[in-house]
C-alpha cells in the first residue's frame, strides 16, 4: 500500500473507532428531525385561545354566522339580553357580545363589546359578519345565493408546464414530463443539500484532523516518512470516505422508511442522466472546499485561536444559501447564472439549479472548467500553506504571514 | 566502527528572511556510529536536522544519503528513523494501532509492523500496553513508544533529537543501552542532547554548532584532547597561603580551602606543579581534564573552545 492509501486507512479506520464520530453519525439525524420538527411541535401545542361572543339576533342570521365561523378559534352563542350578556363578559365567562339588527344590515357597523378590545378577532368577526351583511342585502335585491357565489368566486391560478399544453400525446405526456422535473427538483435539492452536509461536515473534521496532527506534534514523525501532499490528500480523501459513509449511512437507513413508511415514491425521484454531472460538481466542490479548510486549519493553533478572516473562511460553503431563494424563484435569472459560475457557489448551486430549469450545456462547461481550475489553484496553495503552517507550533499565523509563506514555498 | 558514509551534510544554507539560520554547515555521519549534535538553544540544530529529514529544503548546499549503494540527494524515508524534538502520539489512539500506522509508512506491512511492534514493546518493558490509549501512558513510556516508532523499521541512519530530555535516570540508561544497539547493528545516529554526560558516554564524535556555525567537529576523544584544558583542584589547610603568579593558569576559584586552577591550553598538569613552591601545605591535589559540559558551556557564552 502506498502513503496515501496508508493516510486514507488510518484517517478512516481512527474515526470508524471513534465513539464522538459514530455518535454523531447517530445524532445528526435525530438533531436534523429536531430542528425541523420543533416549529411544528411548537405550533401544534401552540393552539389559539377559543374566544366566545355572545350574539343579540334580531335578524336570524346566528346559523349563518356559526356556518362562516366553523373551525376557526372563534365561536357565537345566542344571548337574551345586554345586561345578561354584559355580566358575562365581566365574569369571564365570554370574551364579548355585539347585537345584530338591521341598523347593522343598513349601515354596515356594529360594535363588538369586551372587556379588553385589543383581543377581539377582528379579522375572523369582520369576514362572517361582511358575509352574512351580504347575504342580507343580496336578499333584499332579490339575488339568490347561487348568483352571489358565481358573482364573488375568485379566480384559481394554476402553473403548467408548456409540455403539458404541446405534448402530442395529450394529458399523459404531459404529466410523464412533469413527473421527470419533479424528479429533477428532488434529486437536485437531495444532491445539493448532501453536497453542503458533505462539505461543511468533512471539512470541520479535516480542520480538526490538521490540528490534532500539531496538537499532538505527530506532524514531523508523519512528515519524515511522507510528503506534505501525500498527508494533506489521503486525510482529505479519507475524510471524504467518512462523509460518504455517514451519509450513505442516513440514506441506507431513511430511504426504506421514507418508503415503506411515508410511500414516498423513491424510484421515482432518480433520474441516472443527471448522475455524471451531479458527481463532477460534487467532487470538485468537496476537493475545493476541503483543501481550503486544511490549508487554513494548517495555520492555526487551535479552532479559538483562528482569527475572523479565518473564521470567515468557514462560512464559504454556505454561501449558497444566500441564494437559494432567488434561484428557486428564478432559476434562469441574473444571480442565479452568475452563482453557477462563481467555483466558491458554483457546485451547489449548478446541482440545485438543475433541478428548476433546463441550465444551458455551456454555462455548465464554463462552470465546470472555472471549477476545475480554480480547485488545482487552491489546492497549490493550500498545499503551501500545509507544508509550512503545519511545522510552525504556538501561534495562529496572520494574513501577512500566509502571504509570505505562499511567496516562498 | 565501519568508514563508510551514509550521510553527508555539505555546506547547507538556511535563511529565514534577512536572518541566516544556518551557514555553510558540513558533517559526515557513518555507518555505526553515533555523531553528536551539540549547540545552545537557537544555535541551528532542529533546523539542520529538519533539513536533512527532508522536512524542509536547503537554500544552498547539499545533502546526500550513501544507502542504497549509491548516493542521492533524495532522502530514502523507509530507511531513516526520527524522533524529533517536538514529539508527541496520537492521544486518542492505542499504542499499537500508532506503531502500525507509522511502521506502515515506512513500508512495513500491517503483519510485520505488529510483531516488530510488540517485539520492541516487550524490549522495552511496555508490553502489557500495547493496547492502551497514549493518554494513558507516563511520559516516560511514551518516550518509548516514539523511540520504537523510530527505530521498529530497522533503518540505517537515526536522527535523534533531545532523546534523553524528560527522562529519569533509569530510563535514560535504557534508552542509551539502546542507541548503542543501533550502533553496534551496524546503524548511524546522528544524536542530538543537551545532556552532555550521556553524549560523551554515547557518541564517538560530535558536532558542536553555534550560531549557525560549526565550532568544534571530530572525535570526542580529540577534541577533549585538543580544547578540553586540564582542571586542578587544591585543598590547602593554610589560610594565608596564596597561589603564585604563574603563566600556566588561565583562571583561579577560591571556596574555603578548596582552590580550583584552569591551566591554559597546551599547559601540561606537571608543569603547573613544578610552579608550586615545595612548602606548600597542599592536603589533597587532583587533576582532570575539563569535561564535554564545560567545554559546551563556554562555547555557548561566547567564549572559545578553548
Amino acid at each position: 500500500m502506498t502513503g496515501i492509501g496508508r493516510v486514507i486507512v488510518w484517517e478512516v479506520g481512527r474515526h470508524l473507532r471513534n465513539k464522538q464520530f459514530l455518535i454523531g453519525i447517530f445524532l445528526m439525524p435525530v438533531i436534523f428531525v429536531l430542528i425541523g420538527g420543533i416549529p411544528s411541535l411548537i405550533e401544534y401545542l401552540d393552539t389559539p385561545r377559543q374566544e366566545v361572543y355572545g350574539v343579540i339576533d334580531q335578524i336570524g342570521a346566528l346559523p349563518m354566522i356559526e356556518t362562516q365561523l366553523e373551525g376557526t378559534e372563534v365561536r357565537v352563542v345566542a344571548g337574551d339580553d345586554t345586561q345578561t350578556l354584559a355580566q358575562a363578559v365581566a365574569d369571564g365567562e365570554i370574551d364579548g357580545y355585539f347585537v345584530l339588527d338591521p341598523a347593522f344590515i343598513a349601515t354596515g357597523e356594529i360594535q363588538v363589546v369586551a372587556e379588553r378590545p385589543t383581543r377581539v378577532n377582528r379579522q375572523l368577526l369582520t369576514q362572517a359578519l361582511s358575509f352574512v351583511m351580504q347575504q342580507q342585502r343580496l336578499a333584499e335585491a332579490e339575488i339568490g345565493w347561487e348568483q352571489l357565489a358565481y358573482v364573488t368566486a375568485p379566480a384559481r391560478v394554476e402553473a403548467v408546464s408548456l409540455s403539458t399544453v404541446v405534448s402530442a400525446d395529450g394529458e399523459n405526456g404531459g404529466n410523464a414530463e412533469d413527473a421527470e422535473q419533479m424528479a429533477h427538483t428532488v434529486m437536485a435539492i437531495a444532491f445539493a443539500g448532501a453536497l453542503l452536509i458533505l462539505i461543511v461536515s468533512s471539512g470541520s473534521m479535516l480542520l480538526q484532523s490538521a490540528l490534532q496532527e500539531k496538537r499532538d506534534r505527530m506532524i514531523e514523525v508523519v512528515l519524515s516518512s511522507i510528503g506534505p501532499d501525500t498527508l494533506m490528500f489521503g486525510k482529505i480523501i479519507g475524510q471524504f470516505i467518512l462523509g460518504v459513509i455517514q451519509l450513505g449511512f442516513w440514506a441506507a437507513v431513511g430511504l426504506p422508511i421514507a418508503y415503506f413508511a411515508f410511500d414516498v415514491p423513491i424510484g421515482d425521484f432518480i433520474d441516472l442522466s443527471l448522475l455524471p454531472t451531479f458527481l463532477f460538481f460534487t467532487l470538485l466542490g468537496y476537493l475545493f472546499f476541503a483543501a481550503i479548510f486544511v490549508g487554513i486549519g494548517a495555520t492555526m493553533e487551535d479552532i479559538q485561536s483562528a482569527g475572523n478572516s479565518q473564521g470567515m473562511v468557514f462560512m464559504l460553503p454556505v454561501l449558497p444559501f444566500v441564494v437559494v431563494g432567488p434561484i428557486s424563484s428564478n432559476p434562469d435569472g441574473l444571480i442565479a447564472r452568475i452563482a453557477t459560475l462563481l467555483p466558491i457557489t458554483s457546485p451547489t448551486v449548478a446541482i440545485f439549479r438543475m433541478g428548476f430549469t433546463k441550465v444551458p450545456v455551456w454555462e455548465l462547461l464554463t462552470a465546470g472548467v472555472l471549477l476545475l481550475v480554480s480547485t488545482f489553484i487552491v489546492v497549490k496553495l493550500a498545499a503551501k500553506l500545509f507544508r509550512v503552517g503545519m511545522l510552525m507550533y504556538g501561534k495562529t499565523a496572520s494574513i501577512g504571514e500566509m502571504v509570505k509563506w505562499l511567496r516562498q514555498a | 566502527m565501519a568508514g563508510d558514509h551514509v550521510l553527508t551534510v555539505d555546506a547547507v544554507v538556511k535563511e529565514y528572511g534577512s536572518k541566516r539560520v544556518v551557514d555553510r554547515v558540513s558533517l559526515d555521519v557513518k555507518r555505526g556510529e553515533i555523531m553528536g549534535f551539540l549547540g545552545p538553544n537557537g544555535a541551528g540544530k532542529t533546523t539542520t536536522i529538519r533539513m536533512i529529514m527532508g522536512i524542509t529544503a536547503p537554500d544552498e548546499g547539499k545533502i546526500v544519503f550513501h544507502l542504497n549503494g549509491k548516493p542521492s540527494s533524495q532522502i530514502p524515508k523507509a530507511r531513516v528513523g526520527y524522533l524529533p524534538e517536538e514529539r508527541g502520539l496520537y492521544r486518542e489512539a492505542r499504542v499499537m494501532e500508532i506503531l502500525v500506522f507509522l511502521g506502515g509508512l515506512k513500508g512495513l506491512s500491517a503483519q510485520e509492523a505488529r510483531k516488530r511492534a510488540k517485539q520492541w514493546l516487550e524490549r522495552m518493558g511496555l508490553g502489557a500496553y500495547a493496547n492502551a490509549k497514549v493518554n494513558e501512558l507516563s511520559k516516560g513510556m511514551a518516550q518509548k513508544v516514539q523511540f520504537i516508532a523510530a527505530v521498529m523499521h530497522d533503518p540505517d541512519l537515526v536522527v535523534l533529537d533531545e532523546p534523553y530530555s524528560g527522562l529519569d535516570p533509569v530510563n535514560q540508561d535504557v534508552f542509551k543501552r539502546e542507541i548503542i544497539a543501533l550502533a553496534d547493528r551496524g546503524c548511524a545516529v546522528l544524536l542530538s542532547s543537551h545532556q552532555m554526560n550521556l553524549v560523551e558516554e554515547t557518541c564517538h564524535r560530535l558536532f558542536l554548532i553555534n550560531k549557525g556555525k560549526r565550532v568544534l567537529y571530530g572525535p570526542i576523544r580529540e577534541i577533549k584532547a585538543e580544547y578540553g584544558v586540564h582542571r586542578v583542584v587544591m585543598v590547602v589547610n593554610d589560610p594565608k597561603w596564596r597561589l603564585p603568579e604563574s603563566r600556566s593558569v588561565e583562571s583561579v576559584q577560591r571556596d574555603g580551602q578548596r582552590w580550583t586552577c584552569l591551566l591554559r591550553p597546551g599547559t601540561e598538569p606537571v608543569d603547573f606543579l613544578r610552579e608550586l613552591p615545595p612548602q606548600s601545605p597542599i592536603e589533597e591535589i587532583s587533576v582532570a581534564r575539563i569535561s564535554l559540559h564545560d567545554i559546551f558551556v563556554r562555547i555557548a557564552q561566547g567564549g572559545e573552545a578553548a
